[in-house]
């Protein structure tokens, strides 16, 4: 099992660039999720890891092993590195077992055959009688699966998912991720996961690295990405924001919600302030001095939870605010609620703004 | 999911109406019964020979030594034409070869060229091409395309992630392609191998000029010597047996090739490979290929052209008026049999398209029954047909247009289905529903949409039929001299000269055509089409 070590690394197709020099190491063992919307090059720095493409500047290292570097390009059936694309790619002229046998010397296909095939099926959760039957036989999930036990059957040093679970619908979307996650971990192998889709990037990730226009924005575990993003984008990139202009000072920031306390190392004067929608707390007016009060402007359900659109008034301005909250104590559509903030909140430098135009896509629903 | 909905696919029992009318089946039928007519007629003449006389007549040596060419040229031919198609579609359409868009319109070109011109260039170059490696190398300069377009195609089409998965699983470039790429082809590369052996089986013209005898020439040498009916007739079930063998293995690698298709989604344009210090030889082997598919035979006609006193026997002098009516009766026979051939299509293409049922699934079957059958018995059993029971018949122009629709049917069937399958149903019932009569929806809907694709139909049937010697040959009226026979009479009277001026006019003939068709519905579906179905 390998560290990554990449450094530098960037490619253009003709004028545009696609990386611009993207550094990150991955140490052994762990599943990183390279999270970013379409086009942010995501796709490209898998296939230069996997050497489908060769890289116009930078290295990339395998366990301390260069496999690109300015002059040095290693050809991919010679990495060692496993790869599972968008759809499965399993070989339709072959069968399961022979799909998951395939980059195996020829000794082992022949030899050890059915005992192999049915380890690597099972590790993937799947019965070993699937192992005759045609990939076209097969569902969406089970395909996915079929190839990450390809990938892993010549026990590479790493494994790389490509979207791997995009074109399955949200049912089994949910099932095939676990079972993947449970078979990287239980064979231990570094992996790359590759996704636009924020959820899964947070919930599958050991760390989420954030690729934006070809460079890596933020490299963090989930929690500290969604909890402390390093900018207003990122925060709405990674889920739902709530974003108002405040004064931060000696540990808090006065904005339209009050003096709200902020997490620690935060810059100080004129900021943003952010906090996540589930961190406003609904509750029955008590009419005490100083409580927030805000009209409830609209309601969607999701089922467990729903959103809360409210509208607060203080001193004389109207402040737009989305709320989350459980959906059993959603409130009705125009009535009058207190509004609490709970935990810490983030605040960014007014010139994080600055690039927010260009960013993220935005027309990603959030959460 | 959505279109689906709006336009539920044509061929399901729910969208299609339950009986055709009356009238379209009978329509349908006048079509797939005409090409049953040789067939049959082959079969019951064959029949009439008895079971003994049967046997001493297979079991000449002669059967067996034509058996023995014909399977052997056209063996050598298929793996040839095979190997060569696939390594030219692999190198136009996966490296960065330079020039690689012309060298791979070069490649289809040879099949716009009837064979027997390339046959008449070389040998006309040299009489000791009389042999089998002459034979093997201009068919397969003919025929190798038939493998090149549909293999070039698979491989435009194929996703890239599969060659990308086995190369990350450790194979090398050349592995890969046994492994991964070559498995992918294998309907294409076989369904064009059998293309190729199916009309190598009938080719008549090429082989005949040199001297190469196969089943198909051995067929036109006992007409012309005996005209003994079910003798030849026994043989011509034995060349009708191959070519079903062929036919039903192209049918059944189409049929296998439906199932086991699991990519889906969009694809990416594959990384071509480098070919590095490979340029040069490669560059060098295309040139050579293009010199001797199309160089010699294009080179060789026009020299011809400017030998006017005749540097060979010439025993008709080039004239003017015999050129301009030679062309005429070609042209025109062309769009007389293209017009028949596409009203006897056009009713069963339309069954077929919109219509379920066992009757019609028949039918269909029987049109396509017809690539089975080569043109020199189809020439032969209506010669024989005629003469016997229908003189006034009898070596007639109508008869020779009905010759070339049955030939052709299959061909142009292929086409008009697939134009009627794009004018779906839904749009018709938008139309309806939307106040006009079927008439203004015919005009107004489904002529619009499919219109070029029944074009397309009939100028390949032109083609084929401006380029066609062997029925044209035994069954043209006294008197009539079209571009075919006449490039025929003179080069079989090794007056090469004379050919020429024909043979210009039926090559450019054919390449405008073909250009003006691939122009107006893209290179590739063109020469696709006319890959289809090519009887020599």
């Amino acid at each position: 099992m390998a560290e990554i070590r990449i450094e530098g690394l960037s490619k253009a197709f003709g004028e545009r660039s696609v990386l611009r020099g993207v550094d990150l190491d991955v140490s052994s063992g762990r599943l990183v999720a390279i999270l970013g919307a379409s086009g942010s090059g995501k796709t490209t720095l898998l296939r230069l890891l996997c050497g489908f493409e060769r890289a116009d500047d930078g290295r990339i290292a395998l366990n301390r092993q260069l496999v690109c570097a300015p002059g040095l390009h290693v050809p991919p059936e010679r990495r060692r590195i496993g790869y599972v694309a968008q759809e499965g790619a399993l070989f339709p002229h072959l069968s399961v077992a022979q799909n998951i046998l395939f980059g195996l010397p020829r000794v082992v296909r022949r030899s050890r055959r059915g005992a192999r095939a049915e380890a690597l099926l099972e590790l993937v959760g799947l019965p070993a009688s699937y192992a005759n039957r045609p990939p076209h036989e097969l569902s969406g999930g089970e395909q996915q699966r079929v190839a990450l036990a390809r990938a892993l059957a010549p026990e590479p040093q790493l494994v790389l998912l490509d979207e791997p679970f995009s074109s399955l619908d949200a049912a089994l979307r949910i099932g095939t991720r676990q079972a993947v996650a449970a078979a990287l971990e239980a064979a231990g192998t570094t992996a790359l996961l590759v996704t636009h889709d924020q959820s899964e990037a947070l919930s599958m990730g050991h760390r989420v690295a954030v690729l934006r226009q070809g460079k890596l924005v933020q490299v963090a575990c989930p929690e500290a990405l969604y909890r402390r993003p390093l900018d207003a984008d990122l925060a709405q990139f990674v889920g739902e924001a709530v974003l108002l202009r405040g004064t931060a000072r000696a540990g808090h920031v006065s904005c339209a919600l009050g003096s709200l306390a902020l997490a620690p190392g935060m810059p100080e004067g004129e900021v943003e302030v952010m906090l996540r929608p589930e961190q406003l707390r609904l509750e029955r007016p008590r009419r005490t001095p100083g409580e927030l009060s805000a009209r409830v402007e609209g309601v969607t359900f999701f089922g467990a939870g729903a959103s809360v659109r409210l509208l607060l008034s203080t001193g004389g301005e109207n402040v737009e605010l989305a709320a989350r909250v459980p959906s059993h104590t959603a409130p009705r559509s125009g009535d009058i609620v207190t509004v609490v903030v709970s935990g810490e909140v983030v605040v960014f430098a007014p010139e994080s703004r600055g690039d927010r135009r260009s960013c993220l896509d935005r027309s990603k629903p959030a959460g | 999911m959505a279109e689906a909905v709006a336009f539920p696919p044509q061929g399901h029992a729910t969208a299609a109406p339950s009986s055709p009318p009356p009238g379209l089946l009978a329509a349908a039928s006048v079509g797939a019964l005409l090409v049953l007519v040789p067939l049959v007629y082959t079969v019951l003449q064959a029949a009439q020979v008895g079971f003994a006389e049967a046997k001493a007549l297979l079991l000449r040596p002669l059967v067996g030594e034509l058996l023995f060419d014909t399977v052997a040229i056209v063996v050598a031919t298929t793996l040839l034409a095979g190997l060569l198609g696939t390594v030219c579609a692999w190198m136009v359409e996966r490296t960065v070869l330079p020039g690689r868009n012309v060298w791979g319109v070069l490649a289809a070109v040879p099949l716009a060229i009837p064979p027997f011109i390339t046959s008449y260039a070389w040998v006309s170059l040299s009489a000791s091409l009389q042999d089998f490696a002459g034979a093997l190398l201009v068919v397969t300069s003919a025929y190798f395309p038939l493998v090149y377009l549909p293999v070039a195609a698979a491989l435009r089409g194929m996703d890239p992630v599969l060659e990308e998965t086995g190369r990350s699983l450790g194979l090398g470039p050349w592995r890969c392609f046994i492994r991964v790429v070559l498995p992918q082809l294998r309907p294409a590369l076989l369904g064009g191998m059998l293309l190729v052996a199916l009309d190598v089986l009938v080719e008549f013209g090429a082989f005949t000029l040199l001297r190469f005898r196969t089943f198909t020439t051995e067929l036109y040498a006992e007409y012309r010597t005996g005209f003994d009916g079910p003798d030849a007739s026994l043989l011509a079930v034995v060349l009708i047996v191959l070519c079903m063998l062929c036919l039903l293995a192209e049918l059944r690698v189409r049929g296998a090739a439906r199932y086991g298709r699991i990519a889906r989604g969009t694809r990416r344009q594959a990384t071509p490979y480098a070919l590095g210090a490979a340029t040069l030889p490669v560059l060098a082997g295309f040139a050579a290929l293009v010199v001797i598919t199309l160089g010699v035979p294009l080179g060789t006609i026009l020299y011809w052209l400017t030998q006017h006193n005749a540097a060979a026997i010439s025993p008709a002098g080039v004239s003017g008026p015999l050129l301009l009516s030679a062309t005429l009766s070609s042209v025109s026979l062309g769009l007389g049999a293209a017009a028949l051939t596409m009203a006897l299509a056009l009713p069963l293409g339309f069954l077929a398209a919109r219509y379920e049922g066992r009757m019609i699934t028949l039918l269909e079957r029987a049109a396509y029954l017809g690539q089975g059958v080569p043109g020199i018995v189809v020439a032969l059993a209506l010669v024989s047909l005629t003469a016997r029971a229908l003189q006034p018949l009898y070596q007639s122009a109508v008869l020779l247009i009905v010759a070339y629709a049955i030939l052709f049917l299959p061909l142009a069937l292929v086409s008009v289905r697939a134009a009627i399958v794009q004018a779906q149903r839904g749009l018709e019932d938008a139309g309806r529903s939307l106040g006009l009569g079927w008439a203004a929806v015919a005009w107004r809907v489904t002529l619009p949409i499919a219109g070029p694709g029944l074009g397309a139909a009939a100028s390949l049937v032109f083609i084929s039929v401006v380029t066609e010697l062997t029925a044209t040959l035994l069954l043209a009226p006294i008197g009539t001299q079209t571009l075919a026979t006449q490039v025929w009479a003179d080069t079989s009277t090794l007056a090469f000269a004379a050919a020429a001026p024909y043979a210009t006019a039926m090559t450019a003939l054919s390449l405008l055509s073909a250009w003006l068709l691939a122009r107006r519905f893209g290179r590739v579906a063109l020469l696709g089409e006319l890959a289809r179905e090519r009887h020599g």
